[in-house]
């Protein structure tokens, strides 16, 4: 069942069961108003009469008195008014006499013969008519002389109360229906917006992450839309990011493999005659391997740390010989590339723990990204300094800086300044999961032209 | 918002079934239809103060004989200074009781001496007159049961009130009346 199908539907269940309650209750209201206003006129007409006569007419027979009664008890009632004798026989009716019979069978009359008020609803068995009858005893001096009756028709009570019964029903259909209308129109609101995330979400699930769900109010249902809209633009981004990513790597290895075949060619067709090239071949194939291995080992890397599955070997280090020892391995790229640099450590430093080849990773990382954006003459430093709470190794580089709409960005996977730089764009990203891994922090600060700051935070 | 008028709609249902249950039956429109407040009139003033006296919304009955308008005047104790004899319906939607009332004026205040309850249709004349030639007036209420006939009840001055003297059948004019009954 849709969504709409059970608004309109609940809609329609809690104003059926309000209108059907509110129904029973009114035609209930009106009918016990009718009937028992009929019998409060009937009850006050018969006191008004039978007190009359108590009060005026008692010292005379009632049987010689009936027809003068009938006429004034009659005056004021359209009720048919009966005046029956203290044995119970019928005396007079206003509605013509039909001989005398004995009026004992009815309840009322009974009741009234008892000297107490008589009042009885039912079928007139004559007649099958449904009728309201009241009767009051009339007292003369020496107890009961006899029973005043007031009889009504209820055919007319009950036409009308039906007829108000049917209004009532139909105005009640009426409000049902008019709800129900304006139900579907309401439940739409929701339900349209619905529809189009679905139909949004079906288009993402089928590909094309370029479809996005319209946000319609700023409810619940916007929030989503919005929400799967921002999904379908990471996905979107993340294609990007993967597809650029793999046209790199290939790039990347091509390259050394390209090399390497060259030299391979080479060495091969020369079979090993001239010495010098086949050392300077050899030596650019164990290069472009290196690469090669290193590039893959990246990967490899990567995809662990992506599925978790990495795990840091700790051991107390000694920050001081560590950082010196990094400086001294890098020192002869950074001269080839006439860029100095300094490592500038405290030899106070406390000795941190850390998985040592993980650092050195994370160091050479840091530094080799400083050498590769920094231009001739210029410096890369190292800092290391004791901190509050921990240690803070800077590598700072004068080089070409990152731009800040960038920086948010350099440690997404994949990610690279510009296309057309070298690496797989996973370097940063690997080193940020490392130093997390170690419950620190890795920041950077940069300034276009100025250079950029790289600051790790460890906890000892 | 539908869950504020669910919830009007069940107060209003808890207030009407509290309304219905809690209190007696609504009065009939029938019962509801009676004369704004400033209608009534009455010679020389007298009507204002006399009706504040009475229940409120009560209503003058006029007779049905003659002209009376359901006040009649007669000094009964003889002090010199009229009494007034006022026959009047309770308030409608408090039961159409007739009511009748001897109002007198002490130190020129009216206050209510006497009163008692009224039978029949409605008034078919009402007087401060002496009917039994005795000498002093009586107080004579005449009440009607239409066709039936009249009932007359004949109340005398006596220790400061009114005593009923004689309650009676009555048939012929009231001009010739004759009480034939002694006092009761």
């Amino acid at each position: 069942m849709g969504i709409q199908q059970r608004l309109v539907g609940s809609y329609l269940a809690v104003i059926a069961i309000t209108v059907a309650i509110l129904e029973i209750f009114l035609i209930f209201s009106v009918k016990s108003y009718y009937y028992r206003n009929v019998e409060r006129a009937l009850v006050s007409q018969a006191e008004l009469s039978a007190s009359f006569f108590h009060q005026y007419f008692s010292a005379e027979d009632l049987e010689k008195q009936t027809e003068r009664l009938l006429k004034g008890f009659s005056q004021h009632s359209a009720a048919q008014v009966q005046i029956i004798s203290r044995s119970g026989q019928l005396l007079q009716d206003s509605t013509g006499m039909r001989g005398s019979p004995m009026m004992t069978d009815y309840p009322d009359v009974q009741e009234a013969r008892n000297g107490d008020v008589g009042i009885w609803q039912g079928r007139e068995p004559s007649t099958d008519e449904s009728v309201l009858a009241v009767s009051y005893p009339l007292q003369s001096v020496d107890g009961n002389a006899g029973v005043v009756r007031y009889v009504t028709s209820l055919t007319e009570t009950k036409k009308t109360v039906d007829r108000i019964s049917e209004i009532l029903i139909t105005v009640g259909i009426i409000v049902v229906a008019i709800v129900t209308v304006v139900g579907v129109l309401l439940s739409r609101t929701i339900t349209s917006s619905v529809s189009e995330l679905k139909f949004a979400a079906r288009k993402m699930s089928e590909g094309d992450f370029s479809a996005r769900a319209k946000k319609r109010y700023r409810d619940e249902l916007g929030t989503l839309a919005d929400t799967l809209n921002a999904m379908a633009t990471k996905i979107q981004r993340d294609e990007a990011l993967k597809n650029d990513f793999i046209s790199s790597v290939s790039h990347e290895l091509r390259t050394p493999l390209t090399s390497i075949k060259g030299w391979a060619v080479t060495l091969y067709s020369n079979r090993g005659e001239d010495r010098t090239l086949l050392e300077d071949g050899l030596r650019i194939i164990e290069t472009e391997t290196d690469r090669l291995t290193r590039m893959v080992d990246e990967l490899l890397d990567f995809s662990k740390w992506d599925n978790g599955q990495i795990e840091l070997y700790r051991v107390s280090l000694d920050l001081s010989d560590f950082l010196r020892n990094i400086g001294k391995q890098l020192a002869p790229r950074a001269a080839r590339l006439n860029i100095t640099l300094e490592v500038d450590v405290s030899d106070t430093i406390p000795s941190v723990q850390v998985d040592e080849n993980r650092l050195k990773q994370v160091m050479i990382n840091l530094i080799d990204n400083a050498l590769k954006f920094t231009s001739d003459n210029g410096s890369v430093k190292i800092f290391a300094r004791q901190v509050e709470g921990g240690v803070r190794i800077i590598v700072e580089d004068t080089g070409a800086g990152i731009a800040s709409q960038d920086i948010d960005h350099v440690f997404q996977k994949f990610y690279k300044g510009n296309g057309s730089t070298h690496g797989s764009g996973l370097g940063l990203s690997i080193s940020d999961q490392i130093i997390k891994q170690h419950g620190g922090t890795l920041t950077l600060e940069s300034r276009i032209g100025v250079g950029t700051k790289a600051i790790i935070h460890l906890p000892v | 918002m539908r869950t504020i008028s669910k919830l009007a709609r069940a107060g209003f249902l808890v207030a009407a079934l509290l309304y219905f249950s809690g209190c007696r039956m609504p009065v009939t429109p029938n019962e509801l239809i009676n004369p704004p407040t400033s209608e009534l009139s009455l010679p020389e003033n007298k009507w204002d103060e006399i009706q504040k006296l009475l229940p409120k919304g009560a209503q003058l009955v006029p007779q049905t004989l003659g002209q009376g308008n359901g006040i009649a005047f007669g000094d009964l104790d003889g002090d010199g200074i009229d009494e007034a004899l006022i026959v009047y319906k309770e308030n409608p939607l408090h039961g159409k009781t007739l009511k009748a009332a001897l109002l007198k004026q002490k130190s020129a205040q009216w206050q209510i001496v006497w009163d008692t309850q009224g039978f029949g249709y409605g008034l078919d004349y009402s007087k401060i007159a002496d009917v039994n030639r005795d000498g002093l007036p009586e107080v004579v209420l005449s009440w009607s049961l239409g066709n039936a006939g009249t009932g007359m009840d004949v109340y005398v001055w006596r220790n400061d009130t009114l005593m009923l003297q004689s309650k009676e059948e009555y048939r012929a004019s009231p001009d010739k009346a004759t009480v034939v009954g002694g006092i009761s």
